[in-house]
């Protein structure tokens, strides 16, 4: 295995913004024989002449995968981890992303998951708080099911507000519970879809789920027996309370207040 | 006239809500192209009640008819406070389908009161998890209460349609169960929790030759103990625990513990036991060292002791009683051995394993690998970290971390306070929620 590279302080690179990309982007800084010390987006202005050298790089699927492939005899499992954390948006994350492949490649699996090392560890938390925050959204995601007057057409759909962009992590999940249903989740922050076609009303080679603007959906009415089936389940959160229990900060710490507007069993009902 | 049918879940969701079992984990299923749900086999909790408690299925009774007596039971016969009533099979069906499909829950958990005997009641079960898997192609998560007294043919169909099969054991001696359950004994309970034990045995078998052959309740199967309502000790729970998870293989045991409410002077008066959360926190605690850590049940709770330790975990206690064994070196200790260290966690083990091998590691590096220092201090050497207190003078660790923690910890604080005050408002809710409390059957 190679030396881990050092981090070129005056070198940018610039790619489309996507893990792939960024996984290309290793590819070409290992070319070049530095990391970058900042990541930017092609579509983007470069803010000024900060760096000596700027390099742009094309997301290239093939060259990702030989990356990925890589990654994973390392160590299997670490990029989902790194793709999880990238998809926190947090700023920088890009380049502790690329250390963090960079020490791996080098140095092997200890690298990933000795804490000690700094790329390791802030990887491995923001891993762990996208995945918890997906996972939630497993949790807290509510269907409702709309019907088209004319055609009879069932929809589900679902409005999350999520911290980070998890709609791309959910994508397996719901899919392999709803295979049958056409079904959307609608991320109210990011204005984009998770959309879902069940098998029959699929063009051939059309992918199952796919992400787009949430702008260009419609949606039928909500279905006549929705409002019904929601009192139901706020009838059934009630009965189950344990009064004389109620600890209200370990509700929170459960279910914080964030999540609310979007869950069923807190609302009134009389909107419905 | 028909009662509607929201009015029954209302009072069968009530009647069923003091099962402590919730968990939809353990056992995948995968969906079919045409079916709808799986499990995951982790379990998700959907919600959370007000107090804290994990939603994950659709928990109701069949029915709160029941012939039985059970003092420390809402639904039994001789309380005359609760409204008796029951679903129709379809009636369970369609509440299931609605909410699954609303992403509200992981699937069913389906118990009830004996309305009849133990088979009519339980073919009823039998026949809802059917119409599930059959008529609507049902793949989510199924926990199916055994009914003590069924028969082997029924559990044999109860099964394989369901994920989870459980007989709750209730109260932790039999001598118990019998003073606060006349129409129980411990044959009726561990009769069908051995034919379920060997079915589950036999279909992985089966299907370890054939991956067609059927499957069995392939989560595995649990119960639950009623603590408090009897005068066990924690160590008589446990070492009946300990038998329950090496013979019966148990694959969770549930603890609930027991308020009373007055009413049935069968079971103990309020100010007479324990903070029943408490209690009922510190067994969990144990539990989990005797599944997930490797320790003994003589070294969790030892041979003559009565219960746990009120004042620190159950892991704190141990390393209290054989100070000798401490401080451990985190540079040089098996994972084995440091999981038993007070504040270190099975994660937090296996980061220190892998630090380990790139390097020293320091005090200051544990903290970011999530070690609760406050515990561990005492318990861990560094080459910059040597604590003598533990050597010299267990008794001053005790005062240290517990006084740490005193009133207000943020341990004890995420439960409600012992409810024994609050338990006894008076007034409509009280009379309804019965005199005791437990779910059905
Ligand atoms: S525990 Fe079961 S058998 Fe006993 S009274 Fe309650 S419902 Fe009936």
């Amino acid at each position: 295995m190679a030396a881990a590279l050092p981090v070129d302080a005056t070198l940018a690179v610039e790619t489309d913004g996507s893990f792939p990309g960024l996984l290309s982007a290793y590819a070409a800084a290992y070319r070049h024989g530095a990391l970058p010390a900042s990541v930017g987006r092609l579509d983007e202005p470069a803010p000024g002449a900060l760096f000596g050298q700027t390099l742009p790089v094309a997301s290239d699927a093939a060259l990702a995968g030989r990356v990925e492939r890589g990654l994973e005899r390392v160590k299997p499992g670490l990029v989902g981890r790194l793709h999880r954390a990238f998809l926190s948006e947090r700023p920088g994350m890009e380049v502790t992303v690329l250390r963090l492949v960079d020490a791996a490649q080098a140095g092997g699996a200890v690298a990933a998951e000795d804490w000690t090392f700094e790329p390791a560890r802030v990887v491995a938390q923001w891993s762990g708080r996208v995945g918890r925050e997906a996972h939630r959204m497993e949790a807290f995601v509510r269907f409702e099911r709309h019907t088209d007057d004319e055609s009879g057409a069932e929809r589900w759909a679902a409005v999350a507000r999520p911290e980070y962009h998890v709609l791309p992590l959910l994508t397996e999940h719901f899919a392999a519970r709803y295979p049958t249903m056409a079904w959307r989740i609608v991320d109210a922050r990011r204005r984009l879809a998770l959309v879902h076609t069940p098998e029959p009303d699929r063009q051939p080679g059309e992918p199952a789920t796919v992400i787009v603007p949430a702008d260009t959906l419609d949606l039928p009415e909500a279905a006549p027996d929705e409002a019904a089936a929601q009192a139901m389940w706020r009838a059934y959160f009630q009965a189950v309370t344990i009064p004389e229990r109620r600890n209200l900060r370990l509700h929170l710490r459960h279910v914080p207040k964030r999540y609310w507007p979007y869950l069923t069993e807190k609302q009134t009902g009389d909107q419905a | 006239m028909r009662r509607q049918v929201i009015e029954k879940l209302e009072i069968l969701a009530d009647a069923a809500k003091y099962d402590a079992s919730c968990a939809s984990s353990g056992g995948k299923r995968e969906n079919s192209k045409t079916g709808i749900g799986n499990s995951t086999g982790a379990g998700i909790c959907h919600s959370y009640t007000e107090d804290g408690r994990c939603v994950s299925l659709l928990k109701v009774l069949f029915s709160n008819v029941c012939i039985y007596d059970c003092a420390y039971c809402v639904s039994r016969r001789s309380n005359e406070e609760v409204t008796r009533v029951a679903f129709t099979v379809q009636e369970v069906v369609d509440l299931t389908m609605d909410f699954y499909k609303r992403n509200y829950i992981e699937g069913l958990f389906l118990s009830s009161g004996i309305f009849k005997d133990a088979d009519t009641t339980t073919e009823k079960l039998v026949a809802v998890a059917r119409s599930l898997r059959h008529d609507h192609g049902f793949n989510g998560y199924i926990h199916l209460k055994v009914i003590p007294g069924a028969s082997a043919e029924l559990l044999t169909a109860a099964g394989r349609l369901a994920d989870r099969l459980s007989v709750n054991v209730e109260i932790p001696s039999e001598v118990g169960l019998k003073s606060v359950a006349p129409e129980k004994d411990y044959a009726q309970v561990f009769g069908p929790m051995a034919t379920v034990r060997d079915g589950i045995d036999e279909a992985k078998e089966e299907r370890q030759k054939d991956r067609r052959a059927p499957r069995f309740a392939a989560g595995g199967q649990s119960t639950q103990l009623v603590v408090g309502a009897t005068p066990e000790s924690d160590r008589q729970v446990l070492e009946l625990v300990d038998g329950l998870y090496s013979e019966q293989k148990l694959r969770r045991v549930y603890y609930s513990g027991f308020i009373a409410l007055g009413g049935d002077d069968r079971v103990p008066d309020p100010e007479t036991y324990r903070a029943p959360l408490h209690r009922e926190h510190r067994l969990y605690q144990a539990d989990w060292l005797l599944r997930k850590y490797g320790f003994a049940l003589d070294e969790v709770a030892p041979p003559g002791s009565e219960n746990l330790d009120d004042e620190v975990d159950p892991k704190t206690a141990y390393a209290l009683r054989f100070p000798e064994l401490f401080p451990v070196d985190v540079n040089a200790a098996p994972v084995e051995w440091l999981q038993r260290v007070p504040g270190l966690g099975i994660r937090s083990s296996k980061r220190i394993i892998a630090a380990r091998r790139r390097g020293v590691v320091r005090w200051a590096d544990l903290r970011a690998m999530g070690v609760v220092l406050k515990r561990a201090q005492h318990f861990l050497v560094t080459p910059d970290h040597k604590p003598h207190l533990i050597g010299q003078d267990p008794g001053a660790v005790r005062q240290r971390i517990v006084g740490g923690r005193a009133a207000g910890s943020p341990q004890l604080s995420l439960f409600a306070p012992a409810p024994l005050a609050g338990a006894v408002p008076g007034g409509v809710a009280t009379a309804a929620s019965g005199a005791a409390v437990r779910a059905a059957a």
